[in-house]
């Protein structure tokens, strides 16, 4: 538990970290609530996102759908009481990947940010089971298609390798059991929602399933229920999602031991207990800590805009692609490399220049470029970290 | 000469628009005259090569498309068995003056009809996808010139992106240039003066180096390509290409992009147009390095992500397929190489690949020094390219 001083400046600090977004004021106002207090406002319940008001899957345009959704969780993002959700809805779209030009249609990619809105504060075996179901991940990894006589390893694989265990902790013949035991996990046929004015939804097709026995990890399951229950209970899991987690909110390579006890505490008390405990740790607030990680371009956006003027949607959109990060896009199932790898040559140009079309010379930076005295102190190192 | 120096000089070059004389003379040594250049043209959106390399007398080709097939009296016929789309007539001259080599069947091991998933095997040249360098970054990672690869284009293709380092992207000459008011750039100058501790100095490093970058770029030494370009991205970037070469920035490889081929539909309106602007395009491009006396020094390497299906739709336009095309300019080894299209032999409806693409890619580089083994996990024999 951390016991040395908290004025604006760990604040400020706090601020950052949680969410991405913050002025001096709120950095003096959380100072002022004493450090527990501030943790408890910035990780109260989050405030739901209002669903967008365009045409989410149309037969055409679908960009100018991708443009619009990411405005919109912009919006949300700049406007909402809770920005701490935010930045956690961001963390698990980095883990549990989908990409918009797979999956096509805007309805499911809301969903599932919907999803990592109001689960992802949560356990993880709530929020693996809903992702497990959820219409836009069977389609971008393939397991909507995945039937007994050709069962598809896309989701299996990826359910191991990257959103639980880690590589190197199961077989292969793991992948296939769990890509046997998801045969039939599938959704409504597009057509045959819009025909029927429904929307696309989890659908599981007995006749498609491999009911047999499977062995997987050592133990026998049938369903793909079995094998999520498997995963969500497995100290690997929490490991794996704890040092992803600590890179994301602390710093790049975090201490062995706190990896250890923050999966712990996640395997417990779900993200947000997690995040509480980690928020209130000595080591959070260490100096070689402050400053330590890149911010991702969503994040010097949301920043930025928090404090400057409003872009346009089609700039907005192209100040992403030039920073490399756009919204619902990954560059593939892994998510975004982050860190240092923010920083080439053009998307840090990007960053630059960007610079003066968003701030005014007013603009309060107390926040987004840690000791910042004016406005102008957006072009130094500071300004890139978080 | 200290950073701090460096850095006010470069910045009163940067406000003035003019020249920095110390940047020059490194480039200068990076460059060489003779230095051998590889540039990269990706047709993004998937290629027909069917319909860019013409098996016009193919009953096969004929009978699968009666709308889209090209026909005998159309095409530039290359050997009595194939021919190029009219739409490459510019290309024509550089097939007789055996300038122009043609790898038709090019693919890879299980193929994707993804546009994303295949794209990312060209550029990783790892069929497994587990790979999240690409061909040139890996061979890039050995170089010592962060400018050994230039991409011209918003962001840096995963194909340059290497271990260490992502070549350098730039949206073009002109833009790559901080737009910031002077008193912005004061500030960057102090702040980039003094070090820090660990991540925030890697940051102020990336940006100095940023800095330097761009002061190398823009101190070129000016030069107006003669050549004229057909409008939009490619030939500008082509232009750029040219003019980063004149000016003696010292780049072994480029890379630009041609993009519109996912013609799944109303292929006629769109794919000879296409082609056309890829022929003026590599036409002025050469015609501009002939006028440098560069032309011997500079070998194009064109490929896309997948060919398309050999039997049109019913929309007019053929759907994502398999094997592709390829296509070297230059100092090659002109003709049509590797064992050619079969018809009668198709994956799914799809021509099946006969050469792997990693071999063309390992020809082609050996022309800037770049080892098969530097290039991708896998070994794969070389297809002789070279001229």
């Amino acid at each position: 538990m951390y016991t040395g001083p908290f004025s604006p400046h760990e604040a400020a600090h706090l601020l950052r970290r949680a969410a991405a977004r913050g002025k001096r004021e709120e950095a003096e106002a959380l100072a002022d609530s004493g450090l527990e207090g501030a943790v408890e406002r910035l990780l109260q319940p989050p405030a739901p996102a209002p669903e967008p008001a365009f045409e989410l899957d149309p037969k055409k345009n679908r960009g100018q759908v991708h443009r619009a959704l990411v405005k919109h969780w912009f919006q949300h993002w700049l406007t909402t009481s809770t920005p701490a959700a935010e930045r956690l809805v961001l963390f698990w779209s980095g883990h549990f990947t989908s990409e918009f030009r797979k999956v096509k249609l805007g309805s499911l990619i809301w969903r599932q940010n919907q999803t990592f809105r109001t689960l992802g504060p949560g356990r993880f075996p709530e929020l693996l089971e809903a992702v497990a179901r959820d219409p836009a991940m069977l389609v971008y990894l393939d397991n909507a298609q995945s039937r007994k006589k050709h069962p598809n390893e896309n989701w299996g694989r990826e359910l191991l390798e990257l959103f639980t265990l880690g590589e190197g902790h199961y077989g292969e013949d793991d992948v296939q059991s769990a890509a046997r035991a998801f045969t039939g996990w599938s959704i409504t046929p597009p057509r045959k929602a819009r025909a029927e004015g429904r929307p696309i939804g989890f659908e599981f097709r007995a006749r498609w399933h491999d009911k047999g026995p499977k062995t997987f990890l050592g133990q026998t399951v049938r369903g793909g229920e079995e094998v999520l229950q498997i995963l969500a209970r497995h100290p690997r899991t929490y490991r794996l999602l704890a040092g992803k987690f600590l890179r994301f909110y602390l710093a790049p390579n975090p201490p062995a031991e706190l990896v250890e006890r923050g999966a712990e505490v996640l395997q417990l008390e779900g993200s947000y207990g997690l995040l509480r405990w980690l928020f209130t740790h000595e080591a959070f607030y260490a100096p070689q800590v402050r400053n330590a990680l890149v911010k991702s371009p969503i994040e010097y956006l949301v920043g930025l805009l928090y404090v400057g003027r409003g872009l346009p949607e089609r700039v907005l959109v192209r100040a992403l692609v030039g920073m490399g990060q756009v919204p619902f896009q990954p560059p593939n199932v892994a998510g975004w490399p982050g860190g240092q790898a923010w920083l080439g040559d053009a998307a840090l140009l990007a960053r630059l220049n960007l610079l003066p079309a968003v701030l005014e010379e007013t603009s309060d930076l107390y926040v987004f470029a840690d000791g910042a005295r004016d406005a102008y102190d957006a072009v130094l190192p500071q300004a890139q970290m978080l | 000469m200290n950073r701090r120096s460096f850095v006010q000089r470069m910045l009163t070059t940067l406000a003035a628009g003019g020249a920095a004389p110390s940047l020059l003379a490194r480039t200068a040594r990076a460059a060489g005259p003779g230095e051998k250049i590889l540039v990269v043209v990706q047709l993004s959106g998937g290629n027909d090569a069917l319909n860019t390399l013409v098996p016009y007398r193919d009953r096969g080709y004929r009978t699968a498309r009666p709308n889209l097939a090209v026909g005998a009296r159309e095409v530039l016929d290359l050997d009595g068995e194939l021919g190029l789309h009219p739409a490459l007539r510019g290309l024509a001259a550089f097939w007789e003056q055996g300038r122009l080599a043609l790898v038709p069947a090019v693919g890879y091991p299980r193929p994707s009809r993804s546009h994303f998933v295949s794209m990312a095997v060209w550029h990783s040249a790892d069929p497994s996808r587990k790979s999240l360098e690409g061909w040139l970054g890996r061979w890039a990672d050995g170089e010592d010139d962060p400018f050994c690869a230039v991409n011209l284009g918003l962001s840096a293709p995963l194909a340059l992106r290497g271990a260490e380092g992502e070549g350098v992207a730039m949206g073009g000459l002109k833009s790559f240039r901080l737009q910031l008011p002077e008193a912005a750039l004061n500030r960057l100058e102090n702040g980039l003066t003094r070090t820090y501790e660990g991540p925030l100095d890697t940051t102020r490093k990336a940006m100095a180096r940023l800095l330097e970058d761009v002061a190398r770029v823009q101190g070129l030494r000016g030069y107006r390509p003669e050549a004229e370009y057909p409008q939009g991205p490619f030939g500008n970037a082509l232009r750029d290409v040219v003019r980063m070469i004149a000016g003696g920035l010292g780049s072994r490889v480029y890379y630009v992009a041609l993009g519109g081929f996912d013609t799944h539909a109303g292929q006629l309106d769109r794919q000879p147009a296409l082609l056309e602007q890829l022929a003026a395009g590599l036409g002025a491009f050469s015609q501009d390095l002939k006028t440098l006396g560069r032309e011997n020094d500079v070998f194009v390497l064109g490929f896309s992500e997948f060919g398309r299906r050999v039997r049109e739709n019913a929309s007019g336009g053929t759907d994502h397929g398999k094997a592709g095309l390829m296509f070297a300019l230059g100092p090659v080894a002109g003709g049509v190489l590797g064992p050619g299209y079969d018809l009668d032999d198709l994956d799914d409806g799809d021509l099946r690949y006969r050469v792997d693409f990693r071999s063309v890619y390992a020809g082609a580089a050996a022309f800037i020094g770049a080892r098969a083994e530097d290039l991708f996990p896998e070994p794969q024999p070389v297809l002789p390219l070279l001229g």
